[in-house]
């Protein structure tokens, strides 16, 4: 045994990790130059302590001998032992104290082997590393952060421009088709006057006839004449075919003098407007979509007061919620179309629901998001709703959307009396937080 | 005196006022001017539109007042927005301004209103 224990000491001399042989009582029997080195003590000194029977932990305490000594847990267990990550408690600090492996080994005569490899400069190493790659880690967090912003705020600053393009190419153009439009109406709409003037004209000759002496064979003449063209429904229908003309030609101006209103929007001036007469123009408009169809339900409050708005962008807001309303409904159904004020009277509120097929709550928050659309390629841009939500809120106002699927959607507008001087321009970029889906209640 | 390009609407706006007036017909400004030089101003009122190749209804209306004040002018126009009509209209430049379509009945009326005025 005598010989192991040699044979031991000689192994560890040359050691590079801090080694010791332990008595049973934990007293150091033999270490080698690193444990000198370690220990901190002249050469000598050490020599002397331990010749006095200094124990392990006097000479070079570390976290774990008071409750846990590794030593004694190895000999228990009969088997060598490793810990991990131990620290020294000669300092205070915690950025000074020694970091260890620790291994203990039991001999099997009492006596026990324990090494300690300094890896405080690894740990040191790999603690900063840490704190390099979390840093990194965040900048590129912020940086992905920042790009999804610049995405964001470009995706709308290009929509905007869409819109822009797209309203004030399609502003143009209707206003083109309807002075186009007004000549030739006007052909109709103010000759048909003069068209029933002249036929009571040529009426009353011919009633003049009738009561004049035409002699019996002209009177029979006159009479088989009269027959033959069937002069009784002649007059008739002659007149109520004066009257569809100039219902029609007046049905036809109406449409025109909608086109004009609604395409007046490149001035961006703010004007008095009659929300009431405004809905009624845009249910004019959108009659095509609603015929047969679908019902319109009015509940307007009396006297409502004129709005100082973009009167052309607020109608563009009703004419997107209204089309949407209408798209929504398969087959037939209702719109409800609300008007009232507030309370204090200084807003105007317009609740438009319909009894559609309702929006889904994945696609909710999503429905104001420019070029968002559930319709067919073609069929929408998916910039209405946003654009409305932009110019509702450049008015200073407020537009929310409340849906369950398959029971229908109600959409809120609410418009201050008199819109700030944004409603100019109309288009506000719309901040996330308050989203028109994120409003539902 | 009727100022239009569209030969429909200069016999509309004949049929307006032939039964109750003398009617002239010109199919510019400058057939206009012609006829207003002819005369030597000698005429009531001119219903213009505004819309036409050459001057258009203010310009000529401008010509019109420097040389024959007296001459009323009525401007028809597809634009109730269009600045250079309201401005004309402001500043009683033109007597009054008519928005197409306008109804016949309604035209002859105004008509003989401005012509009592």
């Amino acid at each position: 045994m005598y010989d192991v224990l040699e044979q031991v000491k000689r192994l560890l001399e040359g050691s590079v990790d801090a080694s010791v042989i332990l008595d049973e009582d934990r007293r150091i029997v033999y270490y080698n130059r690193a444990y000198e080195a370690l220990s901190g003590m002249r050469g000598r000194q050490l020599q002397k302590r331990v010749r006095e029977g200094a124990h392990c932990y006097e000479i070079f305490p570390l976290e774990i001998c008071e409750h846990n000594c590794l030593g004694c847990q190895a000999t228990g267990a009969g088997r060598a032992l490793r810990v991990h990550e131990i620290r020294s408690l000669r300092s205070d600090d915690d950025d000074e104290a020694l970091t260890f492996i620790v291994a203990a080994s039991p001999m099997g005569d009492g006596h026990i082997i324990e090494t300690y490899r300094d890896v405080t400069a690894d740990v040191r190493i790999q603690r900063r590393l840490k704190v390099l790659l979390e840093r990194e880690r965040r900048a590129k967090e912020n940086l992905e952060d920042e790009v999804r912003e610049r995405t964001r705020e470009l995706q709308q600053a290009q929509a905007q421009l869409v819109h822009q393009e797209k309203m004030s190419g399609l502003g143009r153009l209707v206003a083109g088709i309807a002075h186009e439009l007004n000549n030739p109406i006007n052909f109709v709409y103010g000759n048909v006057d003069f068209l029933g003037q002249y036929m009571e004209d040529l009426l009353s000759l011919v009633r003049m006839m009738e009561e004049s002496e035409l002699g019996e064979e002209n009177r029979a003449k006159f009479e088989e004449m009269k027959q033959r063209i069937e002069y009784d429904f002649l007059v008739n229908d002659s007149r109520k075919l004066i009257r569809s003309i100039r219902s029609g030609a007046e049905r036809t101006a109406a449409i025109v003098q909608d086109l004009k209103t609604f395409s007046r929007t490149a001035g961006g001036e703010l004007q008095e407007a009659d929300v009431v007469a405004g809905i009624e123009t845009t249910l004019n408009l959108i009659q095509p979509l609603l015929k047969n169809r679908v019902t319109v339900e009015r509940k307007f409050e009396p006297n409502l007061p004129k709005l100082v708005c973009n009167a052309g962008h607020i109608n563009q807001v009703f004419m997107n919620i209204l089309t949407n309303a209408a798209q929504a409904i398969e087959g037939e159904g209702t719109i409800s179309v609300q008007i009232g004020q507030s309370e204090d009277g200084g807003a105007i509120s317009v609740a438009i629901r319909d009894s559609g097929r309702g929006i889904d709550p994945e696609i909710m928050e999503k429905i104001a998001d420019p070029f968002f659309t559930t319709k067919d390629v073609g069929e929408g841009t998916g910039l209405g709703l946003w654009i409305s939500e932009n110019i509702v809120r450049a008015h200073g106002g407020k537009m929310s959307c409340d849906s369950q699927p398959g029971e229908g959607a109600t959409f809120m507008v609410t418009l201050p009396i008199r819109a700030p001087e944004t409603a100019r321009h109309g288009l506000v970029v719309a901040q996330p937080a308050s989203r028109v889906g994120g409003e539902r209640g | 005196m009727i100022v239009d390009d569209e030969p429909l609407n200069r016999d509309l706006l004949r049929r307006v006022l032939q039964r109750d007036y003398e009617v002239l017909e010109a199919e510019d400004a400058a057939a206009a001017m012609a006829a207003l030089e002819a005369r030597d101003g000698d005429l009531s009122v001119i219903v213009c539109d505004q819309l036409m190749p050459g001057r258009n209804g203010t310009e000529l209306a401008a010509d019109v007042k420097k040389r024959w004040p007296a001459v009323k002018f009525l401007l028809l126009t597809g634009y109730d927005d269009d600045p250079e009509v309201k401005r004309a209209k402001m500043s009683g430049l033109v007597t009054d301004v008519v928005t197409k379509p306008w109804r016949g009945s309604a035209l002859k009326r105004l008509i003989s209103e401005i012509l009592a005025a």
